[in-house]
């Protein structure tokens, strides 16, 4: 720091002691509010961080389900994918049939 | 403990209670906000809001970490003030146009600090008038990293963090802050 700066700087820290009564008075003032003021709770602090990461998930969740249902749904119209066992069993039973009635015709 | 009558002493970053540091900040934090925003009662606001942040967000931290946080809440507190003030000037402002015919960018009728002449100042050879008014008129970047820089005495690496900007423009505002007012007042500091 060269002299100016250290001559600026003890200027202006001079003028610190140069504040009337008055001025001094509300900023005691507004420094005993200050302190009187309960430190906020630590979640209060993360408000902004715990909002984000829940918006974050909403819109993961958005977008992730109507995905999740597109892989779900048939590959063309009217063409159900199935799963479920009772209709392979079923069809193995009209299977039979048709063969069968097929075998009596003959 | 001080009393409210101590001069606002001084940089030390040791371990102290959080009230001893408000005491030793209070005027030098003031003096930048109204320096910064040219009015007195917003000055006070700033200083009021950026005290009780910290003594709710910051209380429990380290002491050494109380005086760039405060700086940079308080900045960022005067930056809040000046661009509330330019929404409500560019809202209202034509009305005072309308009375007054001024053709004037409505920023610059804003705050009054730098419509003190630092030349009209130096005349009358009250050189620290003169330097408040030099610095009031500095660009605002510049003008907080010499608050921070020289008034303050913050390290560099500390008025980036209070400034929220790298170390490297830190150094070139404060550079460009202390050519400028050395050719303003050079007549002063010889």
């Amino acid at each position: 720091m060269n002299s100016f700066e250290e001559e600026a700087r003890a200027t202006l820290r001079a003028r610190e002691n140069t504040l009337d009564g008055t001025t001094l008075a509300r900023l005691g003032a507004a420094r005993r509010a200050a302190l009187a003021t309960p430190a906020a709770p630590w979640w209060r602090l993360h408000v902004p961080a715990l909002g984000g990461a829940a918006l974050a998930v909403a819109v993961a969740v958005a977008v992730l389900m109507p995905m999740q249902e597109q892989l779900r749904a048939p590959t063309r119209a009217g063409e159900p994918v199935v799963e479920d066992p009772q209709f392979y069993e079923d069809l193995d039973f009209y299977m039979w049939l048709s063969e069968s009635e097929m075998g009596s015709h003959g | 403990m001080r009393a409210d009558s101590d001069g606002a002493d001084d940089s030390g970053t040791g371990a102290m209670d959080i009230e001893a540091f408000l005491r030793s900040i209070e005027r030098r934090g003031f003096l930048m906000a109204r320096l910064a925003l040219g009015n007195e009662d917003d000055a006070l606001d700033a200083m009021q809001d950026t005290m009780m942040r910290l003594v709710q967000r910051y209380a429990n931290r380290p002491s050494a970490e109380w005086r760039p946080l405060f700086y940079r809440m308080l900045h960022n507190r005067i930056t809040d003030t000046r661009r509330r003030r330019a929404i409500s000037s560019r809202l209202f402002g034509w009305l005072e146009r309308r009375d007054d015919d001024e053709t004037q960018d409505p920023l610059e009728r804003i705050a009054d600090p730098a419509a003190l002449d630092p030349g009209r100042i130096a005349a009358s050879n009250e050189t620290a008038e003169a330097l408040m008014a030099a610095v009031a008129a500095l660009p605002q970047r510049q003008q907080q990293a010499f608050m921070l820089r020289c008034w303050e005495g913050l390290s560099t690496a500390e008025t980036a963090t209070a400034m929220g900007c790298t170390e490297g423009s830190v150094k070139t505002h404060y550079s460009r802050a202390v050519h400028t007012l050395r050719g303003r007042l050079g007549e002063h500091y010889a």
